[in-house]
């Protein structure tokens, strides 16, 4: 029973780190280094509880989440793809837009500089055990699909078959007379769309929106990306890696075995830990950070 | 050349100051009166006026930290990370020294500390560049958490019992330990006691020094050379026979012995003592302004200040605009100081096209 609800809680903490994985996936196969990630899923968890206040439906808050997710990585792909900017730097730039700018809207939508007022999840599934729960949520399906979406996308579509081109050998897809820039904008729009639902799962999973939500979980979810060695199943599996530690943190701290503090440090050390024992070898996109 | 990146700042600072004044509208205020305001509450008065030079003195030394990685083309986002560690360890060896000391022992021991603590934290950013190719901006994220939960059990009760009984911080410095308020000094004909009640102090010149320091030494030393061609071109540098792993290595652990110096100002010349999130968010601030600055000491130095003034004007307008709107004026400036090549060429080039 208590493997039931690690593993409920698993999925459950696993399931913005997918979003937003695939999300880097996208973004990063067509050749767009994505450190926005983080600042996406921020307006994404904003986005979504705004839109389900406004309207009292947690489908539009969805809805607006992805187009908020999506309007900051246009962005992104404006600055880089047509402004030459270092991606890095944009990325940077839009994590503090979005760190700040989600703070402002905080304050000038419901007067709080901490938290918006509670939101209901997509369906009320009070009453059942965690792992019923997050199996009739329609939100994890939404991302279970996302996920599969990605890895047969990329694989056998052609759509998929252009990202990888366009990070791997931009010049072939040129000279078969498709547009990198199209593409690579394309690959961006995408992932912001699943970084946004990202962080519309967070919104609806917490009830509400609270500043700096995110937390990390974008730079988390591009490691997952990084020693997944760029493959959308792997970059998932790490997710799922990534959410048991978290699940497992977790379970430790209901049990004062050790220190909460150093158990804090369990996801970002066994994200610096796979670092440093995959990285080597995987290998990055070509024309990755390449123009 | 000079004049070019000059100029693709004004356009920026043009455009991001178009971005302000939309979000001030918005908001239902006018721009022309929160500007005054931040003027007037930072550049207005003396306290003011060290206010902002307190908080620019930290900004300029993660400036200087941050400019030291990108010189070798890393992003150095650890050294937040590096700052807090070493704040808790300047925290910790000050809490230890003899109560008597005198400043010319207890300055120079802090001082090692504070480099030391701040270069070791960056090592493992370093290492897992140079030796297995992961991207530095990633595993910084990751150890800037880490150091935040490591330094929240060094205070622990429970954990590593620095924090004085009852309290949240360390011990006290000893006097010798504490670098003097800017209140307190007289150079020549300058009465600075107008600062009172401002945290400025003598770290502003050592943070300037650094800045110098810096300039000087990535221009005219082989060393600093060195790290420019690795920062091109790592291929390039390699075959010239530049062994880049270890000068990735050598820069983001002098990155962070520079950013470990934020505690001078933090820790020795404004608390006294070492508490959870004493500089926080100052590395950031930094990498922010190294990216804007170039590689100049002056132009470290301004951009260091009006970081410093923006943040200490955003609280002087809070009550009458949320104060995060100088995160928004923050990152559309950088963003903007990023595409502003690709701006003004194209305008150029549409005017050429015009005129042939």
């Amino acid at each position: 029973m208590r493997f039931v609800a690690l593993f409920a809680q698993t999925l459950r903490i696993a399931m913005p780190y997918l979003a937003a994985a695939m999300g880097g996936v996208w973004s990063e196969r067509s050749g767009v280094v994505n450190v926005a990630l983080e600042g996406t899923m921020l307006v994404g968890a904003l986005g979504a509880v705004a839109g389900t206040i406004a309207t009292h439906s947690p489908w539009v808050g969805l809805l607006v989440a992805i187009v908020a997710g999506v309007v900051l990585q246009c962005v992104h792909g404006i600055a880089v793809l047509f402004g030459r900017a270092n991606a890095i730097v944009s990325g940077i730039a839009l994590n503090l837009f979005a760190a700040g700018g989600t703070r402002f809207l905080l304050r000038a939508l419901y007067d709080s500089a901490s938290n918006s007022p509670a939101i209901p999840a997509l369906t009320s599934s009070s009453g059942h055990s965690p792992l019923a729960s997050a199996l009739l949520d329609p939100a994890t399906w939404i991302v279970l699909v996302l996920v599969a979406a990605t890895i047969v996308g990329l694989r056998s579509t052609p759509f998929g078959l252009r990202v990888r081109a366009a990070g791997e050998h931009p010049e072939a897809l040129a000279s078969a007379g498709v547009s990198i820039f199209t593409t690579r904008w394309l690959a961006v729009v995408v992932a912001g769309g699943c970084a946004g639902i990202g962080g519309a799962w967070l919104a609806f999973d917490q009830h509400q929106f609270s500043s700096g939500m995110s937390n990390g979980r974008g730079f988390i979810a591009l490691a997952a990306v990084i020693v997944g060695g760029w493959r959308p199943g792997r970059a998932a599996a790490f997710c799922v890696v990534f959410g048991f530690a978290e699940a497992l943190q977790i379970a430790l701290q209901d049990r004062h075995l050790v220190a909460h503090q150093i158990v804090q440090m369990v996801p970002y050390l066994a994200t610096l830990i796979a670092l440093a024992g995959l990285v080597g070898r995987t290998r990055a996109p070509s024309a990755l950070g390449k123009r | 050349m000079k004049t070019r990146r000059l100029a693709h700042r004004i356009l920026a600072l043009a455009l991001a100051a178009i971005v302000f004044d939309l979000v001030v509208l918005a908001w239902g205020e006018t721009p022309h009166a929160i500007a005054r305001q931040i003027l007037s509450g930072t550049w207005g008065t003396p306290y003011g006026i060290g206010q902002v030079l307190f908080k620019s003195t930290s900004i300029l030394v993660a400036a200087v930290a941050a400019r030291v990685a990108l010189r070798a083309g890393l992003f150095h986002i650890g050294v937040d990370g590096s700052i807090a560690i070493a704040a808790i360890s300047v925290g910790a060896v000050g809490a230890l020294l003899p109560t008597g000391i005198p400043a010319r022992e207890a300055f120079p021991i802090l001082f090692v500390v504070a480099a030391a603590a701040g270069a070791a934290w960056s090592l493992p950013v370093g290492i897992l560049r140079a030796r297995f190719g992961a991207h530095e901006v990633i595993s910084g994220i990751m150890l800037n958490n880490v150091a935040v939960a490591l330094v929240g059990w060094l205070l622990s009760p429970t954990g590593g019992k620095l924090a004085e009984h009852a309290s949240v911080h360390t011990h006290a410095l000893p006097a010798g330990a504490t670098l003097p308020r800017l209140e307190r000094l007289h150079f020549f004909q300058l009465d600075l006691r107008a600062l009172h009640g401002s945290a400025a102090n003598l770290a502003l010149f050592a943070a300037l020094a650094l800045a110098f320091g810096w300039s000087w030494f990535a221009r005219r030393t082989v060393r600093g050379r060195e790290l420019a061609a690795v920062g091109a071109s790592p291929t390039a540098s390699n075959a010239a026979g530049i062994r880049v792993g270890r000068r990735f290595v050598e820069a983001l652990v002098l990155s962070g012995a520079v950013a470990g110096l934020c505690a001078l100002n933090d820790v020795m010349g404004y608390k006294g003592y070492a508490e959870e999130g004493v500089s926080a968010g100052v590395g950031f601030t930094g990498i922010a302004a190294a990216i804007l600055a170039g590689e100049s000491a002056l132009g470290l130095i301004v951009a260091s200040l009006w970081f410093g003034t923006l943040s200490q004007g955003g609280l002087s307008i809070n009550a009458r605009v949320p104060m995060e709107i100088v995160d928004v004026l923050d990152a559309s400036l950088i963003l903007l100081v990023a595409v502003s090549p690709a701006i003004t060429h194209a305008i150029e080039s549409r005017a050429a096209r015009r005129a042939a």
